[in-house]
């Protein structure tokens, strides 16, 4: 779709979801986004394309959060829940972003499963958001220091206690609300605090104003942006990624599963998209490192330091658990990132730092998600005993074969280290444990 | 990673029928015949796979050729968001990397009845079995137990039947699944039957 010729020069986006009239996007009124904490602790601007790839990044979050995805009671059985999405976004360097259009539109079809159409334009000289206007102090980046994505999760905080203990670190952020700052200050600061090297934060912050779609598939490529961004800004042309294999891979529970209602952020392919877009962006080699691909999430867990377990305590993995409307900030216990966080800290033999008070306030979805898992567990489990591991696991998960950057014999390792975490008597008991608890929330 | 997954539950009337018919444990080839029925009616009402037959060609014409369906180098591969059609691509890449040997020997029917066997068994899992499965563990199923019975209603008559009949008739128009068979007693024994029990 192409909605309108594009203007010569202009500061805001445009965009249309499903054929309809093009509306604007603007900066400081649908969207915010701040890297004031990131170009200050640099002492410099962003470089143009760090500042475009991020300008385009919270553009297509802002539009994953304010086009709504069709009802599932309104869509026909058949259809996804596929969108039609065009934006026209203005940049520094619209050429430059105009070749590698189809390069996103692949990327963010496969994190998405929407059909986007990017057009670029020129941006009016000194409107980006994160152009700047006042002088520099000095740069507060220590040298030598690798820039490594950090969440606020489990995964993240794990792997970056667990490299503290050889290097320093640049921790880039994202966050979308006071509360998730809060958290992600915190268990920074307990990291700093347990380990000899030091971690610099860095973070930016994005928020959308009356955004209605919960799903945010794009989510991935914002906090992927934002590290790429500031590694470009300081200089380098890598980034470390902690993310456990299982979770990023992220089969699908159920086979009524389809695309993307079994998010990518942080998928291997996901990875290699946005790897692959960095480089062609910059005409220079960008590496994302993730040395957590092969593990499972018990198996990070395990490789930070005891001195930082409060750190650990202190992350929030839960679906919801960054959102600002929920009383107390209390993790569900119910979603599957719930889940996922008390299996592996229960394999990991850290089931100490699970809540003694871990709700579980969604007895259906509680239920319905935890048989789903073990549901998933069973399948992996009669592929990996058949003869042919690897053959059986393709059959009965064709989605493994977009996972080409590990190795067969990786994946069959990795499968069946997370399937043997769930057949210890450890795992039984707290399975059981828990739907104890349940059946005592619900009697009350 | 995990982050806010999507996980469809919902039924519609025929396959909460065939969940019915495990909680109440009844013999496995009425089962067989339920899901039957019941994928019949999802593959009709999400209008067939058209170009199922075709997709079976090209993947025994592939095979044949020396060559993997499904090119590693263009992976993620962009799949269709219809998702009878998405099953059956799945499927496709799925046979092509496990079986591209037996598929070279065979014919490009024969293919295609491979693929839409396996089609056929992935709407049943998407649409139905899948999701009650949930649903049926927590009821008290052992999930391997039914882990096995799903695998063998996947390979049953009825099903093959359906595949069959949907690779003559890809737009599914009209598909209806195979009637249920009783078997056929001796006219001595069925002096003993109470009538009712043959309606």
């Amino acid at each position: 779709m192409s909605a309108s010729a594009p203007a010569s020069s202009s500061s805001a986006a445009r965009f249309a979801s499903n054929g309809s009239d093009p509306r604007p996007l603007l900066f400081g009124i649908d969207v915010t986004l701040s890297g004031q904490a990131v170009i200050r602790r640099l002492a410099r601007e962003l470089p143009d394309e760090a500042a475009d790839l991020m300008e385009i990044a919270a553009s297509i979050h802002a539009i994953d959060r304010l086009a709504s995805r069709p009802p599932y009671r309104w869509r026909p059985e058949e259809s996804m829940w596929t969108r039609s999405l065009w934006a026209e976004i203005p940049v520094r360097e619209p050429d430059r972003w105009r070749q590698q259009a189809p390069r996103l539109v692949r990327l963010l079809h496969w994190l998405t499963d929407d059909d986007w159409d990017l057009e670029f334009c020129q941006l009016r000289l000194g409107t980006g958001v994160l152009d700047v206007q006042q002088g520099f102090l000095f740069e507060t980046v220590p040298s030598g220091a690798s820039p490594v994505l950090f969440s606020g999760g489990l995964d993240s905080a794990a792997g970056l206690a667990a490299q503290l203990v050889h290097e320093d670190a640049i921790a880039v952020s994202v966050h979308t609300n006071g509360w998730m700052w809060q958290v992600q200050r915190r268990v920074l600061a307990a990291l700093n605090q347990a380990s000899s090297r030091h971690c610099l934060p860095l973070r930016y912050r994005i928020s959308v104003s009356s955004g209605t779609e919960t799903s945010q598939r794009s989510r991935g490529f914002l906090f992927l942006a934002a590290g790429v961004a500031t590694a470009w800004a300081v200089r380098q042309d890598q980034l470390r990624v902690f993310e456990n294999g299982i979770g990023a891979i992220n089969l699908p529970y159920l086979r009524s599963q389809h695309g993307s209602q079994a998010s990518k952020s942080a998928h291997p392919a996901t990875l290699a998209m946005v790897q692959e877009l960095a480089t062609a962006v910059s005409g220079r080699s960008f590496l994302i490192e993730a040395p957590a691909m092969m593990m499972t999430k018990a198996e990070l867990v395990r490789l930070a330091p005891l001195a930082t377990r409060k750190a650990l305590e202190l992350t929030v993995s839960c679906d919801a658990g960054f959102s600002a409307r929920v009383p107390e900030h209390r993790p569900c216990g119910a979603c599957t990132s719930c889940l996922l966080r008390c299996q592996s800290l229960n394999a990991a033999g850290l089931a100490n730092l699970i809540p003694v008070d871990f709700p579980a306030r969604r007895k259906d979805d509680w239920q319905f998600n935890v048989n789903a898992m073990c549901w998933q567990v069973t399948r992996l489990r009669a592929c990996l005993e058949s003869p042919e591991p690897w053959q059986r696991l393709i059959c009965e998960f064709p989605e493994l074969i977009d996972v080409t950057q590990l190795t067969k014999e990786e994946v069959v390792r990795l499968y069946r280290a997370y399937v043997k975490e769930w057949d210890t008597d450890e795992h039984a008991a707290w399975l059981a444990g828990l739907a104890r608890r349940e059946s005592r929330t619900v009697a009350l | 990673m995990p982050d806010d997954d999507r996980l469809p539950r919902s039924l519609t009337g025929q396959w909460r029928r065939v969940m019915k018919a495990f909680q109440a444990g009844e013999p496995p080839e009425d089962i067989a015949y339920h899901v039957a029925r019941a994928t019949a009616d999802t593959v009709r009402r999400t209008h067939g796979i058209p170009d199922l037959p075709a997709l079976g060609v090209q993947l025994q014409q592939a095979a044949a050729d020396g060559l993997s369906g499904y090119d590693r180098a263009d992976s993620p591969r962009a799949l269709p968001t219809r998702v009878p059609a998405r099953l059956a691509r799945q499927a496709a890449d799925a046979l092509s990397a496990v079986m591209r040997d037996r598929l070279a020997l065979t014919s490009p029917e024969g293919a295609a009845l491979i693929l839409a066997r396996r089609v056929v068994a992935d709407v049943a899992y998407s649409f139905g079995l899948d999701r009650m499965a949930p649903f049926l563990v927590a009821g008290g199923h052992n999930p391997a137990e039914l882990h096995r019975q799903f695998e063998n209603l996947a390979q049953s008559n009825p099903l093959g039947e359906l595949a069959r009949r949907l690779l003559a008739h890809p737009d599914a128009k009209g598909l209806r699944a195979p009637g249920r068979r009783r078997p056929r007693l001796a006219t001595a024994d069925l002096m003993d039957v109470d009538v009712g029990e043959l309606l």
